[in-house]
């Protein structure tokens, strides 16, 4: 498709679904697909690399597989590689491929990107800085995992130089900018003129719109159209992604001026501080545009519009202030006599409680929108559903951790590396691949190359998937801590990481059969897309 | 396997089967809503649920943090017997006496390198309890031990390329 000023229906006369743009400009749809298309395919490729690092961290803690060198060296490259996996897995991979997904989506919902410098420098930088970051990880040894446990990077025992912390405080810092103008992009986005239209409303207003005030408040905002639901959390999660960056991103830039200042030091429980409040707020970038495509897709599957009123704006009003103070229920076990971090903590636990809202209530709207309906089962609706089903098994989870009482038990033990694998992988990754799937017509005018292979890949990540992370949770549940690149014996612990093993087989071939199956329908005839098949 | 832990896996079992068995009754429906053409569902029912819904998800993590305050580590600290002086370094604990007496004991962790945890275990390998700590500060867990017999600490918070190797002990008798 050419870039012209032509306007092009989305869909038929007659079946316009619910809350796509009437009609879109031809060049705002054939530049951002082509943008859709490059983070995804970049964002897949991280998956390969960041799975790969996966397998041999988990074969090499049961023992299967050896690493180079000494005791010492392996274990130091063993921590290399599970800092470089889960930079690679949840930010170059799921996040990067969300980001991408999430300008595509508003495209279709008429908020096309108003100008594509901000989406342009947030892929470059991401890459760049993955690059960094494989770099010093792989390359230079830089061993102080994902969370950059200041001040671990500069007590190294010799393991890596200032330089490779240098290195990836600037890689990661990188991969922040590349957040931070994803958001920027998004935000310039819904607060054009796509909703208030003729409505003299001023930049506030708009974005108020965008974050559904219309239905709480019509006579104070009003539109020329009613804010279609996807666009709530897109919105909260670009507000919120913007501001909580910037703590880590200066807990970064402190760590690089300590590079090339040996004597100027961070205080430790505020680098932590600094770290969480970006750390836990990152899950939602994942999460949140998870949800908006979820909006999207289920009630086109569905046949109806989402089951939603204004109760579950408010919960996204509520969504949105919350994530920015919950970060310190990943310190609940920090609290040093004589200081404020336990008063902090107490505080974090109900508002972490009051994050739970806005899933409580998109859970139960999409079981709505789903009851009774004329479903459309397709490979990607069945990887959507399992999606939303590990959601709420893993979210379950997560209410269990934000307890304090019970996390005296549970922090740091591979219960938590249980829950966000299945958090990441099997609620949010199988909502990845479900856009993907539902994607392929749109996006690479094909028809996917077998519909069988996507069943294999659907039931092998499911099978292997839960095996997988119910190995990790039975250990946690049995105090196992996480991080430790051979556990200790005595304990009988190992024989949970043996279990796990077959599991991780299934999982990692059923992936790969996915990944197949959709390099060959990329590589297939264009334009083969059989009729009564969703557009979506 | 602690009690809090058992308690947390048979609540997070029930609690699971619950939500997932009502997910596949959702899914199920589609098959009558297919035969429906999608037609019959009482959507104005389901609109009027929404606000009711709300109000049980906050009640239930209203009760939850309520009922579990009594568990908060810092809020409930018994008298001390007796008092452990803990200096986690890269990579070992050294614990100043090695041997208690039964009974409430603080433990007081300080770290002069990097962040460390300090986590307990019993005779049996059950996990008691833990607590973190960050340099230049003083962490004190407080927390009744009443098996005697030889106690171990793994460290919870990753801490270098030793991490795995940094295992302290400590005894408790009668």
């Amino acid at each position: 498709m050419t870039a012209t000023h032509e306007h092009i229906s989305v869909m038929p006369a007659g079946t316009l679904p619910y809350d796509d743009a009437p009609v879109l400009n031809a060049a705002d749809v054939a530049r951002t697909e082509a943008l859709t298309r490059r983070f995804w395919w970049t964002s897949t490729l991280f998956l390969v690399i960041a799975g790969l690092l996966g397998l041999i961290l988990r074969s090499y803690q049961a023992e299967i597989i050896s690493l180079p060198g000494n005791q010492t060296d392996q274990a130091n490259l063993w921590y290399a590689l599970m800092t470089a996996h889960g930079l690679g897995a949840f930010v170059a991979w799921a996040a990067f491929f969300l980001m991408g997904s999430m300008l595509w989506l508003l495209m279709r919902l008429g908020f096309p990107l108003r100008t594509y410098v901000f989406a342009e420098l947030s892929y470059w930088t991401m890459v760049l800085g993955t690059l960094g970051i494989v770099i010093s990880t792989l390359l230079m040894r830089f061993a102080g995992s994902w969370v950059a446990l200041y001040p671990l990077p500069f007590h190294s025992q010799g393991r890596w130089t200032s330089a490779a912390t240098g290195v990836f405080s600037a890689s990661v810092l990188l991969a922040g900018v590349s957040i931070i103008t994803w958001c920027v992009a998004l935000i310039i986005s819904v607060t054009g003129p796509a909703i208030s239209g003729e409505q003299k409303t001023g930049w506030f207003g708009r974005l108020g719109l965008a974050l559904g005030f219309g239905y709480l408040w019509p006579s104070r905002f009003k539109a020329d159209r009613e804010v279609p639901y996807p666009i709530i959390p897109i919105t909260v999660i670009g507000i919120n992604m913007f501001f909580m960056t910037l703590p880590f991103a200066l807990l970064l830039v402190l760590m690089l001026v300590q590079v090339f200042d040996s004597s100027f030091s961070t205080d430790p429980q505020l680098a932590k501080n600094l770290l969480w409040a970006f750390g836990h707020p990152v899950v939602y970038l994942l999460l949140f545009p998870v949800v908006a495509a979820l909006y999207y897709f289920i009630p086109r599957y569905a046949k109806r519009p989402l089951v939603f009123g204004k109760v579950v704006v408010l919960a996204w009003t509520i969504g949105l202030l919350a994530n920015m103070f919950l970060w310190a229920h990943h310190m609940y076990m920090d609290y040093p006599d004589g200081s404020a971090q336990s008063f902090l903590n107490m505080t974090h636990e109900p508002i972490t409680f009051a994050i739970t809202l806005p899933s409580a209530l998109s859970l139960f709207g999409l079981a709505c929108t789903m009851w009774r309906s004329d479903f459309e089962w397709s490979p990607g609706s069945l990887f959507m559903i399992a999606g939303i089903v590990g959601w709420l098994s893993a979210g379950f989870q997560g209410v269990l951790n934000a307890t304090i009482q019970f996390n005296v038990v549970l922090h740091n033990t591979l219960w938590v590396v249980g829950h966000f694998h299945h958090m990441a992988l099997l609620a949010m990754g199988m909502v990845i691949f479900g856009i993907f799937y539902a994607g392929v017509p749109t996006l690479l005018k094909r028809e996917l190359y077998s519909e069988k292979l996507a069943k294999i890949h659907f039931w092998g990540m499911l099978i292997g998937g839960y095996g997988w992370v119910i190995c990790w949770l039975g250990q946690g549940l049995d105090g196992a801590p996480r991080r430790w690149d051979l556990l200790p014996d005595g304990f009988g612990w190992q024989i949970w990481t043996e279990l796990s093993i077959p599991f991780m087989i299934v999982l990692a071939l059923s992936i790969l059969t996915g990944l197949y199956n959709i390099v060959r329908t990329a590589m297939s005839s264009p334009w083969r897309v059989k009729e009564g098949v969703t557009r979506v | 396997m602690n009690g809090t832990l058992f308690f947390i896996t048979i609540l997070y079992s029930i609690v699971t089967v619950i939500g997932v068995a009502v997910y596949f009754v959702v899914i199920a429906s589609t098959k009558r809503g297919r035969r429906e053409g999608g037609g019959e569902a009482p959507i104005a029912s389901m609109h009027r649920a929404e606000p009711w819904w709300a109000v049980f998800a906050l009640v239930v993590v209203t009760v939850l943090f309520f009922g579990t305050l009594a568990g908060v580590p810092w809020l409930n600290r018994a008298k001390a017997d007796a008092t452990v002086n803990v200096k986690a370094l890269q990579f070992v604990f050294v614990m100043q006496p090695a041997t208690v007496k039964a009974g409430n004991v603080d433990f007081k962790v300080t770290s002069d390198d990097v962040s460390h945890g300090f986590g307990l275990f019993d005779p049996d390998g059950k996990m008691v309890s833990q607590i973190q700590v960050v340099p230049g500060v003083t962490s004190t867990l407080s927390t009744k031990l009443t098996k005697t017999g030889k106690y171990k600490i793994l460290c919870f918070e990753y801490c270098g390329v030793g991490h795995a190797q940094m295992i302290g002990q400590f005894e408790v008798t009668k």
